[in-house]
């Protein structure tokens, strides 16, 4: 808990009312938190740190990456420290995930962001958790309630419009603590409740070696199968707007569906360490858009094995030709 | 034995030290400020350039338990700027009130205007004090009574302390003149003044006041001066500032900041020629410099001393 006297510099460099994130908030929350605490309009707080004058677009309201400098300025502005501000977001999991410096949301999910929100969390606590910005996530666990991205008027929810008072609907006013609170079907919860195990799994223990280790084993999972059902690729992966080269990859989502699709958890990959397994001919016609795709590293590895047997094997027999 | 000369090139530099005092120009102003605070009532607390205002409002601010915390909000007791200079309209008051709160985002007037109210009742603000008041103009003050009536309206009904902290030379009282005018404003204005002590002029230091300054001004510098004694001359320092030149409306006080720079620049050169007490031949030199030939304009011909830098070898 952060605590300024009049005397500090620190007074002078942040916001009059002060917020502290919460365990496991949405930087979109603490964001609105920080509205509603300084009596200021939904999305204040948002364009004063992110600099918007221009209407925001989809992608810079995820919110579950942002830009570094942006995030020091608010845990500054909060008096924070900047890591209590990055646990708002998934930057630091998806980069280490990912190894990649500025992590993208397309690295979470390639499809576009809906917002949406726990009616419960929100009358409780005034709570948005970053789970509800995860891929596949219809329902909070916790309360076993539907997440709400529409208004009883109809209009879908936007976390920022400066007309209005934060946490409210921006057409009809109404305060999405009394938006309906439908309970969530018993197996959805189960489904979400297993995603999640698989979320936090790559989220808190993942690096790009674990990551390609669970690519190579959905990969022999299919093979074992005798039918590849699941592009290991998205297919709508991104390209940076900027026009540089963005890695073809897999997205969190996407990866951790397929994985749930295949019943693979998160300690089959823990305990895949075995070798390239002999189990599919299919594996001589795979190719994969990754391109530093470990799998394919092996399946170089083995042709030119195969090669050099079999070059051996023709020496060994013209001698006796 | 060390020379004079020798003394002087291996002691270090003289160093000033900017401490608050809490001198009886001090008590009377922070006492004033406070019953204010405490009555919830409104002035106009004027004194002479240099009197030592401004520190006495900040050290008000330092000693009150203002602050801003996660869990139990912002607690702003005493909220005190500087009235706005060049004017301007009530937007560049407005704007000094938000300044007080750090960092407030861009937002249209007619929106700051009623976030203001919300913000001065919800961080509890008891006392409102407008240092160098006599910049305020009309919309200043007309936005004052604005600010000030509605927080003492529905839904806050908060009364709030206003203390307008002004300089003034004479015998005039800057504001008294506005707040005599038969319009209904200032009327509403000057009604809202307290009954007893609307116009205060706070006094600076008597001779008795000085003596007790210039002991602790003794304890501050005795590290670097050992066998100061200031308290012994104490008559012809007070004697000196409030020479015409110094106190022209000859009110014989003494302001702390003239006190201040006569016993500094008098302790820097006796410490500079090497002397462990004040030279009673420099505080006189200083003294007629601060009177006399304070109008004197100095030649600067000569070049000043070469520098000497410090050259470091780095393996």
């Amino acid at each position: 808990m952060s605590h300024i006297h009049i005397s500090d510099p620190a007074w002078q460099t942040t916001f009059p009312f002060l917020v502290a994130p919460m365990p496991d908030e949405w930087l979109t929350g603490l964001l609105l938190r920080c509205d509603e605490a300084n009596h200021w309009g939904s999305g204040t707080t948002f364009a004063h740190i992110f600099r918007m004058d221009e209407k925001p677009t989809q992608h810079h309201l995820n919110l579950i990456v942002a830009s570094r400098m942006k995030l020091d300025s608010l845990a500054q502005t909060l008096a924070v420290p900047l890591r209590s501000i990055l646990a708002t977001t998934y930057q630091a999991e998806l980069a280490r995930l990912y190894d990649v410096a500025n992590p993208r949301m397309a690295l979470l999910s390639p499809t576009s962001f809906s917002f949406c929100l726990c009616p419960v969390c929100m009358a409780e606590k005034r709570f948005l958790s970053r789970q509800f910005a995860l891929p596949h996530m219809t329902t909070c666990v916790q309360h076993r309630v539907i997440l709400v991205s529409t208004c009883l008027c109809g209009t879908a929810l936007r976390p920022f419009h400066r007309q209005t008072a934060p946490f409210v609907c921006s057409k009809c006013g109404l305060d999405w603590a009394e938006l309906p609170r439908k309970e969530a079907d018993k197996t959805r919860i189960e489904i979400e409740e297993n995603l999640l195990s698989y979320y936090e799994f790559f989220l808190n223990k993942g690096t790009s070696e674990l990551l390609a280790s669970a690519l190579r084993l959905i990969y022999d999972s299919v093979v074992e199968k005798g039918e590849i059902r699941v592009p290991l690729p998205d297919e709508s992966a991104q390209t940076a707007p900027s026009g540089a080269s963005y890695q073809r990859t897999s997205s969190l989502g996407h990866l951790v569906h397929t994985l749930w699709q295949l019943d693979l958890s998160p300690r089959d990959i823990l305990v895949y360490t075995g070798p390239l397994p002999w189990r599919s001919i299919k594996w001589l016609t795979f190719q994969c858009p990754e391109p530093h795709c470990p799998y394919v590293s092996m399946l170089h590895d083995r042709n030119r094995l195969l090669d050099e047997t079999r070059g051996e094997e023709q020496q060994e027999e013209r001698p006796n030709s | 034995m060390m020379s004079d000369h020798l003394i002087s090139a291996s002691r270090p530099s003289f160093t000033v030290h900017d401490c608050f005092l809490e001198t009886a120009f001090e008590l009377r102003f922070q006492g004033l400020l406070r019953s204010a605070w405490e009555k919830r009532t409104w002035h106009v607390i004027a004194a002479l350039p240099g009197s030592g205002k401004s520190l006495g409002i900040a050290d008000l601010e330092h000693q009150s338990t203002s602050s801003k915390n996660s869990g139990r909000g912002t607690y702003l007791p005493i909220l005190a700027i500087r009235a706005p200079k060049n004017g301007g309209k009530d937007l560049a008051l407005g704007m000094a009130l938000c300044a007080a709160f750090g960092i407030v985002p861009t937002m249209p007037w007619y929106v700051r205007r009623s976030w203001l109210v919300h913000a001065l009742a919800q961080a509890q603000v008891e006392c409102l004090i407008i240092d160098d008041a006599q910049d305020l103009n009309l919309a200043h003050l007309a936005f004052l009574k604005e600010l000030t009536d509605n927080l003492a309206a529905p839904p806050y009904e908060r009364k709030v302390a206003l203390c307008l902290v002004t300089a003034h030379s004479g015998k005039v009282v800057p504001l008294k003149e506005i707040f005599s005018r038969p319009d209904t404003l200032w009327r509403q204005f000057r009604r809202r003044l307290d009954t007893e002590q609307p116009f205060c002029v706070i006094a600076g230091h008597t001779e008795e006041e000085v003596r007790p300054i210039l002991a602790a001004f003794e304890d501050i510098y005795r590290s670097q001066l050992p066998d100061l004694q200031l308290c012994r001359w104490t008559k012809p320092i007070f004697s000196w500032l409030t020479d015409t030149a110094l106190d022209p409306d000859g009110t014989k006080r003494v302001t702390m900041d003239h006190l201040t720079r006569l016993v500094t620049s008098t302790l820097r050169r006796s410490y500079e020629q090497g002397g462990k007490d004040v030279d009673a031949n420099i505080l006189a030199a200083t003294a007629e410099l601060m009177t006399v030939r304070r109008d004197e304009i100095a030649e600067i011909s000569a070049l000043p001393p070469e520098r000497i830098l410090e050259v470091t070898e780095i393996e």
